[in-house]
């Protein structure tokens, strides 16, 4: 938790092709997976802009996501049980990979499957309803 | 009966490597044997002033082998009869003329000669190449095969028209019938209408998918687009197929195309049998009132059908190692979260919770 942030501080997700059904996203772009080792991916909005976080993401990662959506620190914390934290990317390899703004939302202190969906399909509800923050193009 | 050696186009692609020509490429070969004969009737019009009666009825093209080299249907002009006893020069000047249209790149001008109503020939000729197919019509040529594509294709017939023809796969809601004039509107997954014609062998099956959201059809035919490839119109049906709960089914179906590593590297993807299984048993068991969810992926290689409301998440996940159903709930309008597992026979008392979890 960066003592920055406030419960309107906003958190970028990116979502994968497969995981949008007419334009809104699958609760499954908002739990943590098992590569996830209970930590769901996000960007700080306060260090990167939603198209910056999504331009990283594909150009930078190479990874495919068609557009960014977020959440809010009150929405991940109204939850209970999950926490956001700061941990920037540091790729010594390939600093272009470097992720300042990277951040997870933990869901470690969520022990069962169900508990997890549950938040999951919170923070889904909550950032459809915000809508798409930047949509690529294709 | 007199033959002589026409033409021995080839015919290009991986459907002609077995040395065979599909059906479907000789109604292009019968096209342009149209074409011919329309052409040189043309040409003795413009020399002669008339066409001598039966010109047509003693000539024709005949495949007489197909040779090696992809598929080479070699063409023989066959004369009828003593009336024709050589192949008429215009026969001849037809076929270079074709040739010299077909050899036209993008940019060129068209032979001055060729008249503008032939161009439609071309709605035909070709019409059964698939992309990356191509008719090399003088395949020996050292300078120009002389090849026809898709594209190219394409360009002759809008050469001088504002609509080509083509053949086509579309699937929709069958909109309406009109049973006298035997013509039909459909629309399609992609929300566009689209009228088409049939004939009565199609009518029953049809008639049965009207207005009916969940049996879709598929039409096999030939259609219509504008210059903008814009399907307008479907001229005929050729084949016809059911599709029920084609939204859901052809979600699941879309999953077949993963592979392992489809999420970030990682991301297992479902097995093809379980998928065809699911399928089948959505045409089955999905209820006729239930509206169709979301189909995506799990990590781990399940399925997950999930119904979306501003408020409400319902996922239903296919578990298929742990053989079960999960549905999973949250409802944040009434706070609650409903969590069931079902076993994975079970389809009917879980639609029957979601459908109930719906109306909260």
């Amino acid at each position: 938790m960066n003592a920055e942030w406030s419960c309107e501080s906003l958190f970028y997700r990116q979502v994968h092709p497969t995981w949008l059904a007419d334009g809104v996203p699958s609760s499954q772009a908002f739990g943590p997976t098992p590569k996830d080792t209970d930590k769901l991916s996000v960007d700080d909005a306060s260090l990167v802009s939603a198209e910056g976080s999504w331009r990283h993401f594909t150009e930078k990662l190479g990874l495919q996501s068609v557009g960014t959506w977020a959440v809010s620190l009150g929405e991940v914390e109204e939850t209970s049980d999950l926490t956001v934290t700061a941990s920037p990317k540091v790729v010594a390899e390939d600093p272009a990979k470097d992720n300042p703004a990277h951040c997870g939302v933990d869901f470690s202190k969520v022990s069962s499957k169900g508990q997890k969906k549950r938040k999951a399909q919170h923070l889904a509800i909550k950032a459809t309803a915000r809508g798409c923050l930047y949509q690529s193009a294709g | 009966m007199t033959q002589e050696p026409f033409i021995q186009p080839r015919f290009v692609g991986p459907r002609f490597e077995g040395h065979t020509l599909p059906l479907s490429a000789a109604k292009d070969l019968a096209a342009y044997e149209e074409l011919v004969l329309e052409l040189a009737r043309h040409l003795v019009r413009q020399k002669h002033g008339r066409v001598k009666k039966g010109f047509a009825q003693v000539f024709s093209l005949h495949i007489e082998r197909i040779d090696d080299g992809s598929a080479k249907p070699a063409l023989v002009a066959m004369m009828l009869g003593a009336l024709l006893p050589d192949l008429p020069p215009e026969i001849v000047e037809a076929k270079d003329l074709i040739n010299s249209v077909i050899a036209t790149e993008a940019g060129q001008t068209f032979p001055a000669a060729f008249p503008k109503d032939c161009y439609s020939y071309f709605n035909r000729i070709g019409r059964s190449l698939e992309e990356g197919e191509s008719i090399e019509w003088l395949p020996d040529s050292l300078t120009n095969k002389t090849v026809l594509t898709p594209v190219k294709r394409k360009r002759l017939v809008l050469a001088h028209r504002e609509t080509y023809e083509a053949e086509v796969n579309v699937a929709g809601l069958v909109e309406s019938l009109d049973t006298k004039r035997r013509t039909g509107t459909l629309s399609s997954l992609e929300n566009e209408t689209v009228t088409f014609a049939f004939d009565d062998p199609f009518f029953s099956d049809l008639k049965e998918a009207l207005g009916n959201r969940r049996l879709d059809v598929s039409l096999k035919g030939i259609g219509v687009f504008d210059v903008n490839d814009r399907l307008t119109a479907i001229t005929a049906i050729e084949q016809l197929e059911l599709l029920p709960h084609l939204k859901l089914v052809g979600g699941i179906e879309a999953l077949l195309e993963l592979e392992d590593g489809w999420l970030e590297g990682g991301g297992k993807a479902p097995d093809p049998e379980r998928l065809t299984g699911l399928m089948n048993e959505m045409i089955r068991a999905f209820p006729a009132d239930l509206e169709y969810p979301a189909v995506v992926p799990t990590e781990d290689g399940n399925v997950v059908f999930e119904w979306i409301r501003s408020e409400t998440r319902i996922e239903l996940e296919v578990n298929f190692e742990g053989k079960q159903l999960e549905l999973y709930a949250t409802n944040l309008k009434t706070n609650q979260f409903v969590e069931e597992t079902y076993p994975q026979d079970g389809w009917a008392d879980a639609f029957d919770k979601v459908s109930t979890l719906l109306l909260a």
